[in-house]
């Protein structure tokens, strides 16, 4: 049994997780963070069935689990059972295991001002705004296909850059 | 993984998959770990990314309607497990209303834009962005007294409230009847029976509690009590004595009048008495309007118009009066200053020596295109200057870039290599005249040298900040920085310059510290509050006149030590940056 402010603790030391899971199942920012608050808001009133000493990510993940079942069926009438979720969890977990948020937020932030000006654009476009790459097709008048491989490169050119600093900070 | 996949992956992270295909993509995701695992690897990424541009936004846009994502979510959730606030739905004297108003304020409501009255009842969901002036805000057993240049947003999320405080300050009085929490960029804070100060900066939040306690959700069990401060980051919590706001009010008030009452030094411009010529080199017209502004001293004052019609009106042939004009400018009314501004930003950039440095005079300024985007270097300066003008052109940059004006990338560049070059073994920094850096003159404790010293090191750390502040979106750990604060916490002393004999530089020193703690956020050098040991001495140095006497040396224009060391005093009070 565990109280408000406890649970509210766990929620501020593991929100990068909950909240990439949540991104995971649906990309859209704007998106998971309602859907984040919405699981925040839960947890803290279900403290009391959190049991101390078990797994607080996978027991607010639970709860992750109703409002993203519900939101797959209204937004797309998707339809998924647990073994899904179950598969994605234990996924989740090892990237979990193997990085630490914070020093991977400041190589992503070394590395995005590395990018250039119109590879950031459209980054804020799709973080910010929350276009998907059909509006900003149409923003910038370039094909879906192009956007969505230009988005693509510039993930990929951020992670090559964020893995190469992570093995210099190593060595 | 193969291509095919690749190529889902990524659409479904641009939010491009139509239901068929969001379906498909859930069922290969179900079949292949390698593919689960991508997802979750750069979903992490997604998110940090999510929040570092949305960061960045509140700090380069702090008008924009939408914050830092975390924080908010935090929020709505915190308050929920702490003692319930400002609830909804108790009848009318639960109203938030407008009891007081200075200059103009402006609600955002339903998205529009209205003027505020006394008398006004808010709503949730209001936003309001105060000026000049501030607003008082009461209801049963709260009061709320926002200050000028602030935003606040009144949040509600299902059934519960919050106050969000964008920017700016307020002072919140609690009354003994309820528990409130306030929702900060770096969390929440639960208060009773208390009154306390909170004032948001882009990247912390300063809480001074006057009276009564404070806890902070991050620090349950930890109470803040009266007569301390905490400066409040993401990555940490420090807690400090505070120098009580009474004082410090009073004794900025008797400085300006000081001020006031020197006029004839204030507008007589000074020449230089150096080797670099005839360049009116003391920039006292300028110094002393930004610390009026500071002291709070209103536009309509005669001496502050003056000085501000004196500044705009003359050529500006000093770096140091291209600096400190463009901060002052940038903080009295960057709109309204906007061309001066750019005049002091081009100088700058055409002044600045070959090897990073600026020296005294400025060169004339090749005209700009002025709706070009960029102010661009159009000429080269002289081979070399000194690190102590150099940091002034640099705090003037960087005022001028907060005032919304973009420049050569260069510049900065060039200058934060300097820094870098300069630095001493020791991780502090000193005069480096004529980009000299080789001189062996430890020992000389009455000039400036090239062995370490308080008032250069502090200035050398407040520059790189600042520098660090212009080149936005790279967050390459500082390490000079790192060791110029080591050496400020080993060296640290309120009564002279670190390393110097006592009356060396000794006003400058103290405000460079300030420059240094309050643009990197933090309170201390080392187990040294900077500002609460700074303050304290001040206030006890104060003279009987309302002025200052620090110096001592000849270095400074001795019959005017007084007016420069109440200026240097009162920014110092006022933490200036």
């Amino acid at each position: 049994m565990s109280d408000a402010a406890q649970i509210a603790q766990l929620v501020v030391k593991h929100r990068h997780g909950l909240l990439a899971y949540l991104y995971g199942v649906l990309p859209d920012a704007h998106v998971a963070e309602d859907l984040f608050q919405e699981v925040c808001v839960v947890a803290v009133q279900k403290a009391a069935d959190f049991q101390d000493g078990t797994n607080f990510v996978a027991w607010a993940r639970s709860i992750a689990r109703n409002k993203l079942r519900e939101q797959l069926r209204r937004r797309s009438g998707v339809v998924v059972d647990d073994a899904f979720f179950d598969g994605l969890e234990s996924a989740f977990d090892a990237v979990r295991s193997t990085l630490d948020p914070d020093a991977r937020k400041d190589a992503l932030r070394h590395c995005l001002g590395r990018i250039q000006d119109r590879a950031r654009q459209m980054l804020v476009w799709r973080y910010e705004e929350g276009l998907s790459a059909a509006s900003i097709a149409g923003r910038t008048g370039q094909s879906r296909a192009s956007v969505n491989s230009l988005l693509q490169r510039v993930r990929e050119i951020l992670r090559d850059c964020v893995e190469r600093r992570s093995a210099e900070a190593r060595a | 993984m193969n291509a095919e996949e690749r190529e889902l992956l990524h659409r479904h992270l641009n939010g491009d998959l139509n239901a068929s295909e969001q379906a498909a993509f859930f069922a290969r995701l179900q079949t292949s770990p390698e593919l689960r695992r991508e997802l979750a690897s750069q979903a992490l990424d997604e998110t940090l990314l999510s929040e570092i541009i949305l960061e960045g936004r509140t700090v380069a846009r702090p008008s924009s309607r939408r914050r830092a994502w975390v924080p908010v979510s935090i929020a709505a959730a915190m308050l929920l497990g702490l003692t319930v606030i400002l609830a909804l739905g108790r009848g009318p004297s639960l109203v938030l209303r407008v009891t007081s108003l200075e200059g103009a304020a402006v609600l955002h409501r339903g998205g529009k834009e209205e003027a505020m009255y006394p008398g006004q009842d808010l709503r949730w969901g209001d936003r309001v962005a105060t000026t000049r002036g501030g607003v008082v805000l009461e209801r049963k057993g709260l009061r709320l007294e926002i200050g000028p240049d602030s935003a606040f947003e009144f949040q509600r999320y299902k059934g519960v409230e919050a106050l969000s405080v964008e920017k700016g300050v307020v002072r919140v009085t609690v009354s003994s009847e309820q528990n409130h929490s306030f929702g900060i960029q770096q969390g929440t804070l639960d208060t009773k029976d208390a009154t306390i100060r909170v004032e948001v900066a882009s990247h912390r939040t300063l809480i001074d509690v006057e009276r009564g306690s404070v806890e902070l959700e991050r620090q349950p069990g930890v109470p803040i009590t009266a007569g301390n401060y905490a400066s409040v980051t993401v990555a940490e919590v420090e807690i400090g004595r505070l120098i009580g706001r009474p004082r410090v009010e009073d004794a900025v008030r008797r400085a300006a009048r000081f001020l006031e009452s020197r006029r004839n030094d204030l507008v007589t411009p000074m020449v230089s008495e150096k080797r670099h010529g005839t360049a009116p080199r003391r920039a006292y017209a300028e110094l002393a309007l930004l610390a009026l502004h500071r002291a709070g001293v209103p536009d309509t004052d005669p001496l502050k118009a003056e000085l501000l019609g004196l500044v705009k009106g003359r050529s500006i042939e000093s770096t140091y009066a291209a600096a400190l004009q463009a901060l002052a400018l940038a903080e009295i009314d960057p709109a309204a200053h906007h061309g001066r501004i750019r005049l002091c930003a081009q100088l700058l950039v055409d002044s600045q020596c070959a090897n990073g440095q600026w020296d005294y005079a400025v060169k004339p300024a090749l005209s700009d295109d002025p709706a070009a985007l960029q102010v661009r270097r159009r000429q080269e300066g002289p081979a070399s200057g000194d690190n102590s003008v150099t940091s002034y052109a640099v705090l003037g940059l960087s005022a001028c870039s907060r005032a919304g004006i973009l420049f050569d990338p260069d510049v900065v560049e060039r200058a934060r290599r300097w820094w870098i070059q300069c630095q001493n073994v020791d991780g502090g920094w000193g005069y480096n005249d004529s980009g000299n850096r080789n001189a062996n003159d430890a020992d000389k404790r009455t000039l400036t040298t090239n062995a370490s010293y308080g008032s250069a090191t502090a200035s050398a750390v407040a520059s790189l900040a600042a520098l660090r502040g212009m080149r936005e979106g790279d967050g390459r750990p500082d390490n000079a920085i790192l060791r110029g604060l080591e050496w400020l916490g080993a060296n640290f002393s309120v009564d002279r310059n670190p390393r110097k004999d006592p009356g060396f530089v000794h006003g400058h020193w103290l405000l460079a510290a300030a420059r240094a703690g309050t643009i990197l956020g933090t309170e201390r050098f080392g187990s040294h509050e900077w500002y609460a040991e700074g303050a304290d001495f001040l206030l006890q140095a104060q003279q009987p006149t309302g002025g200052w006497r620090l110096e001592r040396g000849e270095f400074m224009a001795p019959e005017k030590n007084d007016v420069l060391d109440t200026c240097l005093a009162i920014l110092f009070l006022r933490r200036a940056p």
